[in-house]
């Protein structure tokens, strides 16, 4: 199949769709626009709906509905909408009812701006909403790869009935890369026993609910969710490494950063310098097995961020003190420059405190 | 690039090449020693526009009109009073760099009555390459949304069909006969077909003469390919 030119946010819109996704709720918010955009052309094409809500807090509640009824259903938004879902996305959590909610990130706190940044990843995976919950949050770093990943978030969200995120920043939803978007793949559905559909004679009522008034009963639902976090702990983490064979140094970037991150290797390649990048995909679960798959070999670790510092502590984490971790990070929409990032390394190798 | 006129309006599908095609429109009139205003008209787009590389712009000759201050970081529809004097003024010449889709042509409503037939030319650039304009019934149905919002008619298609990096002198051939079929549907002559520096002569090769080349350097670059 030829490829096309398209921009992240279409890619995401695309991807959805031919992961068999025909609902979307949402609200527009720049830099992420051009999604439902695309979508509000798209879905007419394949019978699926598009829904301007009126507000996030609605788009949210609406995805709740029809991940309840057993639709593959997403919506979007950026960092100030995605703060109005949480409460929605803690009931999403606590009901297990599986959805795609897509954030391209922009300039914060606050109103901030329209810039790209990171700076709502502690939100993606430390929590956002209240309670013990956790989303799946992929990271693509390019519009092929956001192609890819929508197919495998859907199906994750199907597979562990969680709500998975796929988070950019607004470069990566703005840019435009030649993509090959495949034939569709014939939408098979998994059964959704659970989904409220209507009580069948003879059969058990079905309830979507978060609510467990008895603590007890409250407790051993955390403790089933606790144990389905487990296993995506176990098996879902995914990263790439590129270049790190015989790396003293390795840069720990995701999306943006990483793809600036890679300029940065090659320029220290070409020097002889041993460097390389770590890119996580799953940002939850982070992929800790990829740190400690390195940590023997590696002197140090450097995180670079379109934040202050917020990734940095899950590498810490997944360090735990064996090697040191550095950071680099730009804040508030600005972009690293890869001769700064080269630079930060150049001060680290040669002993210099960052 | 005869067809020209003083004023010239590139529109176009959301991320069809209109910007790229408008600065070295622009930079080639300011080449000729025209006064040469290059118009930032762009409400819709929050990236890559025009303003971001507007000092670079600047230092090549050419006189860039977009918000200014803090406004050039927004994403409102704020225009400068600079393109009415544009307009009015028949010693310059412009390119309005139009925001893309019926919804960035909107922007144009405003110029509407203003603008003299014989002053300018409403230029429609396709990528093939790009969602919804891949075949002629695509693209015409963006046409006409265009002219329906701007309420101005085209004048000129021009062909901007790539892939990025990725884009072979094939690609455009291939392109430039599916903006050809839709110059005989609806009567709108190609006026020429865009290129990458990089790969022109191959183009030019392939192309025989079949329409006009117009060789360009992009300004619109991601981060990790900025110098």
């Amino acid at each position: 199949m030829a490829k096309i030119l398209m921009k992240g946010n279409e890619a995401i819109g695309e991807g959805a769709v031919r992961a068999g996704c025909r609902y979307f709720f949402g609200y527009p918010i720049t830099p992420q626009s051009e999604l439902p955009h695309y979508l509000a052309k798209r879905m007419p094409e394949v019978g699926g709906l598009y829904l301007q809500a009126e507000s996030e807090v609605a788009s949210i509640n609406m995805v709740f509905g029809a991940a309840g009824a057993g639709a593959r259903v997403m919506t979007s938004s950026s960092g100030p909408g995605i703060s109005l879902m949480q409460e929605g996305i803690s009931y999403l959590a606590g009901a297990e009812l599986p959805c795609v909610i897509v954030n391209m990130i922009r300039g914060g706190p606050g109103l901030g701006n329209i810039a790209p940044a990171q700076s709502d990843y502690f939100q993606a995976t430390k929590g956002g909403g209240h309670g013990d919950y956790r989303l799946i949050v992929l990271a693509p770093a390019s519009v092929q790869e956001i192609i890819d990943l929508m197919q495998d978030a859907f199906d994750l969200s199907d597979k562990y009935r969680n709500p998975v995120m796929l988070m950019g920043d607004g470069v990566l939803g703005q840019m435009m890369e030649p993509v090959e978007i495949g034939a569709e793949r014939k939408a098979e559905l998994p059964e959704k026993p659970w989904a409220a559909t209507g009580r069948l004679k003879g059969k058990e009522k079905k309830l979507i609910n978060s609510l467990y008034i008895v603590p007890e009963n409250c407790e051993a639902h955390n403790l089933k969710l606790d144990k389905k976090y487990s296993g995506i702990k176990e098996a879902e983490q995914r990263w790439e490494e590129y270049r790190t064979e015989g790396a003293e140094m390795v840069l720990v970037a995701f999306g943006t950063s990483a793809r600036i991150c890679k300029s940065v290797v090659d320029i220290c390649r070409e020097e002889g310098l041993p460097v390389g990048l770590l890119r996580p995909i799953t940002l939850w679960p982070f992929p800790e097995k990829g740190i400690n798959g390195l940590i023997e070999s590696v002197k140090s670790f450097l995180t670079v961020e379109m934040n202050m510092g917020q990734m940095i502590e899950d590498v810490k984490l997944s360090a735990n003190g064996k090697k040191p971790v550095f950071f680099y990070g730009r804040a508030g929409g600005m972009i690293p420059v890869a001769r700064d990032i080269y630079n930060e390394v150049k001060k680290i190798l040669n002993g210099g405190a960052a | 690039m005869h067809r020209l006129k003083r004023i010239s309006i590139i529109t176009g599908n959301l991320g069809s090449g209109k910007t790229e095609t408008a600065i070295n429109l622009a930079l080639q009139t300011a080449r000729r020693g025209k006064k040469s205003f290059l118009a930032d008209l762009d409400i819709i787009n929050p990236y890559f526009r025009t303003r971001l590389v507007r000092n670079t712009l600047e230092g090549m000759g050419l006189q860039v009109i977009s918000p200014l201050g803090d406004l050039a970081f927004a994403d409102l529809p704020a225009l400068s009073p600079a393109i009415k004097g544009v307009i009015e003024n028949r010693q310059c010449t412009g390119i309005f760099d139009v925001g893309g889709d019926d919804v960035g042509a909107a922007a144009l409503g405003r110029y509407r009555d203003l603008l003299m037939p014989e002053d300018f030319l409403m230029i429609f650039v396709v990528n093939t390459c790009r969602p919804f304009t891949g075949d002629t019934e695509g693209i015409i149905k963006y046409l006409r949304s265009i002219e329906r919002v701007s309420g101005l008619q085209a004048g000129g298609l021009v062909c901007n069909t790539n892939l990025g990096l990725e884009t072979g002198p094939d690609t455009v051939l291939a392109g430039y006969r599916i903006v050809s079929a839709v110059s005989d549907l609806v009567g709108i002559p190609v006026l020429f077909t865009v290129v990458r520096r990089k790969i022109h002569s191959k183009v030019k090769d392939l192309f025989r003469g079949e329409s006009e080349i117009f060789p360009i350097d992009t300004y619109m670059e991601p981060p990790w390919r900025r110098q």
